[in-house]
């Protein structure tokens, strides 16, 4: 009763024939991978840990954002007063709305100037092509709605009628 | 440890994410993105100055509509060729563009190369466009671990892996196409059981339709019928719809 199956037999005597030597070179096998994990686990923690100072710097940078981009249209409107109103009224809207730009610009809004200037698909999203023999091709002819950026980033490109004269413009 | 990325490849709009810590995050656009999030549109443009992926590609189509191409992956693994300035490219060609741009801005974003990705694509792609898809990783100089049906990425992204067995329907509202999946679930594996949808109906055409329509009469008729108002109309058609769904 107590006689083992001869395959359990082969399995013990292949365990008892692992030495210390094998056991020796299995851990430092494992000792080797587990090193390789940590090296790569501290790089990636490094990277981490960058990436969270990046990511920090910019929400502190960029805090301001969504509320910039939500006074843009505000801003727009404003800018249609001061063209649409004459005399005092339309004088003071101005008034108002330069003060608003200057406190826009101390946290970082900056016009994008575009009229005149060549079509840069980086920061104007181009909405009509027209054709104007006294302007280059690919010149900005008249900006339809005024883009923004916020420090270095594009917060709303501007939208911009660009002229086209030739069959070509921007190929 | 490399990081491996997601890709969202999509007809309108793609964007990559990567697992931190458990959790998936979403690798921004280097140029961000027009309307907000961190998606980017899939158009790629070939301009004198080079070629445009993304937001820079899509804002200078009207200058440059022979050149610039949209919804590329309609024509996956078909034999369909764009030509541009009498060179023939394939749709894998084009949408290996698309995946070179991910690449790079995950590498910028992670601070380290990126060489592995899964790439999801619709549950009713055929073997022909599946090989497509993983040619343009490959072109793209991605190894492409795994292609993932996108109803299955959803349910994963939800959880629905972990909540035990059954049938769920996965509604996939894309910028062009709704796709429409019911699958089994079972062990954390999902099967399809059925798929359809309408591939010419999207985010897009909801833009589209809530843009047009009748002028108010106070309006004067070259002013609405102008490409420049049409296209601003739609602009904010989209943010209104945007906003809306958040």
């Amino acid at each position: 009763m107590n006689e083992k199956a001869p395959a359990m037999q082969d399995q013990d005597e292949a365990h008892d024939e692992s030495t210390p030597r094998d056991e020796l070179a299995e851990l430092r096998r494992q000792n080797e991978d587990l090193l390789t994990k940590l090296k790569y686990l501290q790089a990636e923690f490094e990277n981490y840990r960058k990436r969270v100072d990046r990511d920090a710097e910019m929400v502190v940078k960029f805090a301001h954002e969504l509320l910039l981009s939500r006074l843009l249209p505000v801003l727009d409107e404003m800018d249609a007063a001061v063209v649409a109103l004459e005399g005092k009224a339309g004088e003071g809207v101005r008034m108002v709305r330069d003060n608003l730009v200057k406190v826009l610009q101390e946290v970082g809004l900056q016009e994008i100037p575009s009229k005149g200037r060549v079509f840069d698909p980086y920061e104007m999203d181009c909405i009509e092509q027209v054709p104007d023999p006294e302007m280059k091709d690919g010149a900005v002819k008249s900006v339809v709605r005024k883009g923004y950026r916020l420090h270095d980033r594009v917060l709303r490109p501007a939208q911009v009628i660009v002229v086209k004269n030739r069959g070509e413009t921007n190929g | 440890m490399a990081k491996i990325i997601g890709i969202d490849l999509g007809t309108t709009n793609s964007e990559a994410a990567y697992m931190e810590g458990g959790t998936p995050r979403i690798i921004p656009s280097a140029e961000g993105s027009a309307y907000g999030g961190k998606m980017f549109p899939s158009v790629v443009a070939f301009t004198k100055d080079g070629i445009l992926v993304g937001e820079p590609a899509k804002r200078q189509a009207v200058l440059n509509p022979d050149r610039t191409v949209m919804q590329i992956k309609r024509k996956m693994g078909t034999d369909y060729k764009v030509r541009i300035d009498g060179k023939d490219y394939t749709p894998q060609e084009i949408s290996a563009m698309i995946l070179r741009k991910i690449k790079t801005d995950a590498e910028a974003f992670l601070g380290q190369p990126v060489n592995q990705a899964v790439i999801t694509v619709p549950a009713y792609f055929n073997d022909n466009q599946r090989q497509a898809t993983k040619d343009a990783g490959k072109i793209a100089g991605l190894d492409v671990l795994r292609l993932v049906n996108e109803p299955t990425a959803a349910a994963l992204a939800y959880g629905l892996d972990k909540k035990g067995e059954g049938k769920i329907a996965v509604l996939d509202l894309g910028g062009g196409t709704f796709d429409v999946t019911l699958m089994e679930m079972g062990e954390g594996v999902f099967e399809v059981i059925a798929t359809s949808g309408d591939t010419q109906l999207g985010g897009m055409d909801m833009d589209n339709t809530s843009s047009s329509g009748s002028p108010p009469s106070s309006a004067p008729s070259t002013a609405w019928t102008s490409r420049a108002t049409s296209r601003r109309c739609r602009g904010c058609a989209t943010r209104a719809k945007r906003r809306r769904s958040n």
